[in-house]
């Protein structure tokens, strides 16, 4: 039974007045004298303890006549007969690419056949595939048939587990489903990987049951490329630079083949030992005029295939190139300069820094950084026009002077000193969405917000988009949109007299974020990414495969695009040159073990009692029914009416 | 009979006074009263026998009818009450403090009778019933035989003006002495509430008719006792053997009702079987009926 005003129940607590009334009537206490008891005995105790008994069932009956009003105005319903909501299952597919490794999804799929088999019309069946985001396969519903059909050939995918939000949207689902029995079947091979991050004190909802697939059975070999860069020397040599990660067995020899632009360069042998990452270094000397633009390099087959290819393109001559203001004349240090050198090696993108052309058009691959007044000179503000209209980037830093301000002011930016106290003016309200801040904020925005600067711009107008603030909530730093380029604005510059900024640590990376960020919108540049990840693409234009274990079309894409599969791209966008995307897999993946400790399974499950089975849609229901259906409170209001006539016939037939 | 004022009664200070008013209002009430000449009465004539009392002819009657007759008299009867008052703690019992407590009012109804009696010349004597401190006395606290002179009239009135507190009164007993105490023809006034078992008494009323003593029962009684009508709530007490029991008066009025009338109409059977009389007076009633009684008993034996 539900109600379907709950709330009139509060009224049962009015019970407390008769009970507070019949527990202050006045006990007798005081002594009567009387002549003789001798007709005041044992039979005059029975009529005052058949008066006590009446008292109480008087006190029960105004009780229950006040409970049954409450309960028959909160209007109690009994739910309308489920025809067979005896379960309902909803089965989790986890597609990512070590599902592939030999023989996991086959014995899942019998075992999905064995728990669904008493699975019976009207239960209900539901499908929803985990990777990249959840997303329904069948809907949950009565249609057994399509749920076991899409599970008969359970899809495959190069995504990386990553269980929780699957379990926590079908744990809603379900617990607005009604259905004696929910579960959640999850078809996965319990990967360590797809449960990091579960929060296992944080159980279902009461009354959802999750079921797991028994382990998979360990890889008898298995290795993966997790890492390959490629660098390309002037005289024309090709570098390659990754690392193979061994799981089983426990030493193997591994052969791996080099590919460039689908032609194979050559290949070498691998002893691994597990658990070890091994280092892949490898070198083919090729003519230098000879364009090379993909590389991939491939072990040779094991258990997992779909992580022994790792794939990479090389940036075009010329790219990743900054072009540099020259610094404030009189500065002892460039700071900016020292900053953008600093970065070598690794995995992080460097640049090439040069000086910025005088007297030359400023190419749009380059990320061009703007300080002090001779870049806003007469031809120097033409050739920066002309960059930003074709698309180009540039970083403005702020330094009061004329020609800049001037320059900003044509664009819709106003410039204006900001006061800067003693104690020097720090950053506050950083974007942390913008990639600009990035790096930091995964780590700590301490380093950002501590550099005290003495001297400070304050920057506004219609284009400007704030990324920091001053203390006075001005913008510090923004994003301006000039014509078809992106413009970086500083409210301050790189020089040490104004700002401790540049010689603290954070000025490093930020500066080398800043560049990055610029240069990642030079559409010519070459980049990489990972299966499942959204990219960021210059604008509209069509995604086609150059080499990737899954076919696919071209794609008409806008502004961006997920990769599904691995693999190397391209992207052509309307006038502008072809950009190459390299797509790896996520090396965590390629570890096939599971879940240490399955016992974490069963805290998910709820110990509490589940709620009232579709309590919400009963509700409804109950409420959509004539009146004369839903009966059930007229009868409790007869009940009360005739309680109270007992009540009364009671009341009377008690002494005060 | 005029009715009396039960609110003078009970404001008169003393015993005396309020038995006299009583006295006074029962005999003021009355056209005729029915104890002129009750001392000697001319019943018939007869014809002269020798040895007649010569100062008994009729010498007028003679000198009309020249024949000689002789007059005949009924013969005075003395009447001997004994009085009978019930000193137990439960006679001590008002429900209203206007009203006369249970003993007082018995008190005030023995006196008026011993004051009728006075003034008719009978006998009264009087037995107070109580704790006795010997079994011997058989709970006769005081006993006065029945005389009627004056200074004997006044010894029973202090007795009777202040009699001792006791707690129970073994009524049967001291009817059982004091049947062997009386003398034949004697009327008995017991004053009582009679709360007593009836078995025991039906042997002492029984005794009393084999002894050819007449028994009248003064059943003086609290409205309480006969209506049990109040609302109070509380451990009830018994006034007799400090028993306590909590219980609510509404609660128990129909049953004690029914006990209590069960034993009254029992104890009426039982007087009845045995020629005599019980009278119940409540406490807030006229008493006058109880004189009236009285006379009705006195006439009975004249």
């Amino acid at each position: 039974m539900n109600l379907l005003l709950p709330a009139f129940l509060a009224a049962g607590a009015l019970i407390g007045l008769p009970i507070l009334l019949h527990l202050l009537r006045r006990q007798p206490k005081q002594p009567v004298p009387f002549p003789s008891l001798r007709f005041l005995g044992p039979a005059a105790l029975r009529d005052t303890r058949r008066q006590r008994i009446l008292r109480w069932l008087t006190l029960l009956a105004r009780c229950l006549v006040i409970l049954l009003v409450a309960f028959a105005f909160a209007r109690p319903f009994w739910p309308p007969a489920r025809k067979g909501a005896d379960r309902a299952v909803i089965v989790l597919v986890d597609n990512s690419f070590s599902m592939q490794a030999a023989g996991r999804n086959t014995s899942l799929a019998t075992w999905l056949s064995r728990q669904l088999a008493n699975l019976h019309r009207p239960d209900r069946l539901g499908v929803l595939l985990l990777h990249p985001t959840p997303a329904w396969l069948v809907p949950l519903g009565d249609d057994l048939a399509a749920g076991r059909a899409a599970l008969r050939n359970l899809p495959t995918g190069y995504e990386s587990s990553r269980f929780q939000p699957g379990i926590a949207l079908a744990a809603a689902v379900l617990a607005n489903t009604p259905a004696e029995h929910r579960q959640i079947i999850l078809a996965s091979d319990e990967q360590r990987l797809g449960w990091t991050g579960t929060d296992f004190a944080q159980p279902l909802p009461p009354g959802v049951e999750l079921l797991t697939a028994p382990p998979a059975a360990p890889p008898a070999r298995q290795a993966a490329l997790t890492r390959l860069k490629i660098t390309r020397t002037p005289d024309g040599t090709l570098h390659f630079d990754g690392t193979v990660r061994a799981f089983a067995p426990a030493v193997s020899k591994r052969a791996i083949s080099f590919f460039a632009d689908g032609k194979p360069l050559g290949g070498s042998v691998l002893e691994l030992a597990a658990g070890a990452a091994q280092p892949l270094r490898a070198e083919f000397k090729l003519p230098p005029a000879t364009p090379i633009f993909t590389v991939y390099a491939s072990l040779d087959a094991d258990d997992l295939t779909a992580d022994d290819t790792a794939y990479a393109a090389l940036p075009a001559e010329g790219e990743r190139r900054v072009l540099l203001a020259p610094a404030a004349a009189g500065s002892e240090t460039d700071y900016l300069a020292g900053a953008l050198a600093a970065v070598r090696g690794g995995d992080l993108p460097s640049f090439r820094t040069a000086p910025l052309p005088v007297n030359a058009p400023w190419p749009s691959a380059a990320a061009v950084v703007l300080r002090g007044p001779a870049p806003f000179a007469e031809k120097s503000a033409a050739a920066l026009d002309v960059l930003l209209q074709s698309g180009g980037s540039a970083w403005l830093l702020c330094d009061g002077s004329s020609a800049q301000s001037d320059w900003l002011a044509r664009h819709g930016v106003s410039v204006k000193p900001i006061h800067a106290p003693a104690a020097g003016l720090t950053l506050r309200d950083l974007d942390l969405e913008h990639p600009l801040f990035a790096p930091f904020a995964g780590q700590s925005l301490a380093p950002l917000l501590t550099p005290a600067f003495t001297q400070g711009w304050s920057l506004s107008g219609a284009a400007v988009e704030p990324l920091a603030r001053w203390p006075d909530r001005t913008a510090a730093i923004a994003e301006v949109a000039v014509s078809a380029g992106r413009l970086l604005v500083t409210g301050f510059d790189d020089r040490r007299e104004t700002s401790t900024f540049p010689v603290q640590a954070a000025f490093v990376p930020f500066a080398h974020q800043a560049v990055v960020w610029l240069a990642g919108n030079d559409r010519a540049s070459a980049t990489s990414g990972r299966v499942g990840e959204a990219l960021t693409l210059p604008g509209a234009g069509v995604w086609s495969v150059l080499n990737s274990p899954v076919a696919a079309a071209p794609l008409a894409v806008n502004g961006n695009v997920t990769p599904a599969a691995p693999g190397l791209y391209e992207f052509h966008g309307p006038g502008a040159p072809r950009r190459l995307y390299a797509i790896n897999l996520d090396p965590e993946e390629s570890d096939l073990s599971p879940w240490p400790a399955p016992a974490d399974f069963d805290r998910l499950v709820s110990r509490k009692k589940p709620a009232p089975l579709a309590l919400a849609a009963d509700r409804e229901a109950a409420r959509a029914r004539p009146a004369d259906e839903s009966s059930v409170w007229w009868w409790l209001l007869a009940a009360a009416a005739l309680l109270l006539c007992a009540e009364l016939g009671l009341a009377n037939r008690t002494t005060p | 009979m005029a009715p009396l004022d039960l609110s003078l009664l009970a404001s008169l200070p003393s015993l005396p006074l309020r038995s006299r008013y009583l006295v006074e209002s029962y005999l003021t009430g009355l056209h005729r009263s029915p104890l002129k000449g009750t001392a000697l009465e001319f019943a018939e004539y007869r014809n002269y026998q020798p040895g007649d009392d010569l100062r008994r002819l009729d010498w007028r009657l003679y000198g009309r009818s020249d024949r000689l007759h002789v007059k005949q008299f009924e013969e005075e009867n003395q009447l001997r009450v004994c009085l009978v008052l019930d000193l137990s703690a439960s006679l001590r019992y008002r429900s209203q403090p206007q009203l006369l407590t249970k003993l007082d009012f018995a008190r005030t109804l023995l006196g008026g009778l011993s004051l009728l009696a006075r003034r008719q010349h009978d006998a009264v004597g009087l037995a107070l019933v109580g704790d006795t401190p010997s079994a011997a006395d058989s709970g006769l606290v005081d006993y006065l035989p029945p005389r009627s002179s004056l200074a004997h009239h006044h010894a029973l009135f202090s007795r009777l003006d202040q009699p001792p507190a006791t707690r129970a009164a073994p009524l049967v007993e001291a009817l059982h002495r004091l049947a062997t105490l009386l003398p034949r023809g004697t009327l008995v006034v017991v004053a009582s509430d009679f709360y007593t078992d009836l078995e025991p008494l039906r042997g002492a009323v029984r005794l009393f008719r084999s002894q050819h003593l007449e028994f009248v029962g003064l059943h003086v009684l609290d409205p309480m006792e006969v209506d049990f009508n109040d609302d109070s709530a509380g451990l009830f007490t018994d006034l007799e053997n400090g028993h306590v029991i909590p219980l609510s008066a509404p609660a128990a009025r129909a049953g004690y009702l029914k006990r209590f009338r069960a034993h009254c109409d029992a104890l009426t059977g039982l007087c009845r079987e045995y020629d005599g009389e019980l009278v119940l007076q409540r406490t807030d009633a006229d008493p006058l009926t109880t004189l009236a009684a009285y006379v009705a008993h006195r006439a009975h034996l004249v």
